[in-house]
């Protein structure tokens, strides 16, 4: 054994050691510090809040804004309308998708690639391009600041990415067990339903989450296709930095509000929303 | 087998084809939509969405269209169009706005795209070489992906914040600045400052993508590589990079497109200023279409927007091919 060399290696390890913990918190810190600024501030009073040089530890919490916006009846129906506008966006996407999607993985027609192109083409067109025609059609048809305006707005993004992410899922689970139903005796859609949406609960759900999220977190849409009676939290929350007093102590509780069902969907699904960003190459 | 059992299970059998035969004949909906041919289910199937793409996608593009050629006016609530040829895109040429409003999205786009690259690089070679409480790491990563552009530009507008911004705290502290400096207010940092917070936003997904790539690479290799005596550096040029440079192709390609439709966090951090600097073509087209309410003109530029989509799109479905 090599007795000098010893004390030498282990400084480098040691080295090496506190390096890679260095690199490894200011990456935290990096992809952190943003958010916990954000929550921190929402628990400030005013004092600290509004403070130069701003206080990184408050010295006393309070959760007096979070009840504030809780009784906000604006802001609560804005919690209410994403939910509403959000929660049927995730499930229309879905009840169509599934069917597309089936089509796509599993059977085989004339036109099938064209028709595939032409869906997943669509989710590509830039949303600024819809939303000027959207607005008019909308404004004559009536559906203008409706929520069923906004679903069929957020349904024309949503559908497309649905089909295509699901159909991944789809494609990676074996056919067999489907034919094999089929054999025995199931109808079409019996083994759609009693076979393939069982066997992929997790893509579905998955599927489901992004959609969701998307919807849930929609904002260019959302400022122009709703009005005050339906707007969603999004644009309801941009109201507050518009506001003639910049409601600092209101807006952060707000925001954190608003993150809390995403970050809820994104802690505990993490695996699947990880295989589904990485199988579909789609955001 | 005595005669009665024989008896029951022939007439049993018969029973059964019977049912069959009845509901192969008659059948209800059901039974008739589950004997059609794979083309026809297919198209049965995706009958509704096809119908709501066209519906809401095909029709408004379509619309789009001739709203680019018109100039949409609002008198009295009602919306009356006149139809103006090529002005609309004739008055965008001539715009003296335009080239500054051209050179900013390219200017946005590129510093993005390459710089979102460069981080998640970074990080995703981190991750794959070790990483210091890498489980933590992974739970918190998705983060800025996940919140909305509206909750990301009001912590960054709170963070820029020229009165009480932790931002001017810490470059004050550090000896930077001499005094707290209003970030999004100053044209000649707006523009920074901005693409600061959206990178922010689109690393996570990219460096997501790219450790996938890298996980993918056989072990093999690493010690095929260290039994020939190569470093760390041999093993990044001549194992990592290779194996990875497909994704990075297709990243390259759809960061690109989804930087040309960035608004939200533009718009919201500083709704194009000051002096236009840190106006790109999706902000320039909402504000004529929506606070100028010149929905023709918003038109015209949102075509540009989608004519510029259209390429990369195209080069995007290229370079799937080629990978594939």
């Amino acid at each position: 054994m090599n007795y000098t060399a010893t004390p030498r290696r282990t400084l480098r390890r040691a080295l090496k050691g506190i390096l890679v913990r260095v690199i490894s918190l200011s990456l935290m810190l990096y992809v952190l510090f943003p958010f916990l600024w954000l929550v921190l501030s929402s628990v400030k009073l005013p004092v600290e809040l509004l403070s130069r040089p701003p206080v990184i530890i408050p010295e006393k919490l309070t959760f007096k804004y979070y009840a504030n916006l809780f009784e906000n009846g604006s802001f609560m129906t804005a919690v209410w309308n994403s939910l509403i506008v959000a929660g049927f966006t995730t499930l229309l996407s879905l009840v169509l998708g599934v069917f597309a999607s089936y089509v796509f993985a599993r059977l085989k027609f004339p036109g099938r690639k064209a028709v595939f192109l032409t869906i997943l083409g669509s989710q590509m067109l830039p949303q600024m391009a819809l939303l000027i025609p959207l607005f008019i059609l909308m404004r004559m048809s009536g559906l203008l600041y409706t929520f069923q305006g906004l679903v069929l707005a957020y349904i024309t993004f949503s559908l497309p990415y649905v089909v295509w992410m699901y159909y991944s899922f789809l494609q990676s689970l074996p056919h067999e067990i489907e034919e094999a139903s089929r054999i025995d005796g199931c109808t079409r859609l019996q083994s759609i339903f009693r076979i393939m949406l069982p066997l992929s609960a997790t893509g579905l759900t998955a599927t489901g989450v992004f959609v969701f999220i998307g919807a849930w977190n929609e904002f260019l849409l959302a400022s122009v296709l709703t009005d005050s009676g339906s707007r969603t939290l999004p644009s309801r929350i941009s109201e507050f930095i518009g506001q003639d007093r910049i409601a600092y102590e209101l807006m952060f509780p707000a925001g954190v509000i608003s993150c809390i069902p995403v970050l809820v969907l994104v802690l505990y699904f993490q695996k699947y929303i990880v295989q589904g960003l990485t199988e579909g190459g789609v955001k | 087998m005595d005669k009665a059992n024989r008896f029951l299970m022939i007439f049993g059998r018969g029973r059964e084809q019977e049912k069959k035969d009845r509901g192969m004949r008659k059948g209800g909906l059901l039974d008739r939509l589950d004997r059609l041919s794979d083309t026809s289910t297919a198209y049965l199937y995706l009958m509704p969405t096809l119908t709501l793409i066209l519906l809401t996608v095909f029709v408004p593009m379509l619309y789009a269209l001739f709203i680019s050629f018109s100039k949409v006016a609002f008198t009295q609530g009602n919306m009356t169009y006149d139809f103006v040829g090529l002005s609309n895109y004739m008055q965008l040429l001539s715009d003296a706005r335009f080239l500054n409003v051209l050179s900013n999205t390219v200017f946005f786009t590129v510093t993005k795209v390459v710089a979102t690259l460069a981080i998640a690089f970074g990080i995703s070679l981190t991750i794959y070489f070790g990483l210091w409480g890498a489980g933590f790491f992974k739970r918190i990563f998705l983060i800025p992906w996940a919140l909305s552009n509206v909750v990301n530009s009001l912590m960054w507008q709170w963070m820029y914040s020229g009165d009480y911004g932790i931002f001017n705290e810490v470059l004050l502290k550090l000896g930077f600045i001499d005094e707290y400096q209003m970030w999004l207010v100053n044209e000649h940092t707006a523009m920074s400052a901005v693409l600061f917070a959206d990178i922010w936003k689109s690393v996570p997904y990219v460096a997501l993508l790219l450790l996938a790539a890298m996980q993918s690479i056989p072990r093999e290799l690493h010690e095929a590589s260290k039994v020939d005596g190569g470093g760390p550096i041999t093993a990044f040029y001549h194992i990592i990079l290779p194996h990875i440079k497909p994704v990075i192709m297709v990243l390259l390609v759809i960061e690109t497109m989804w930087t040309l439709r960035v608004f939200d966090l533009i718009w919201l951090l500083t709704k194009g200023g000051p002096q236009d600097s840190t106006m790109t073509l999706n902000v320039f087209a909402y504000e004529q279409a929506f606070r100028n309410f010149d929905l023709g003109y918003g038109a015209a530029i949102s075509y540009c927007i989608t004519i510029l989509t259209l390429i990369f799109t195209f080069f995007y479905m290229k370079t799937l091919k080629v990978e594939n």
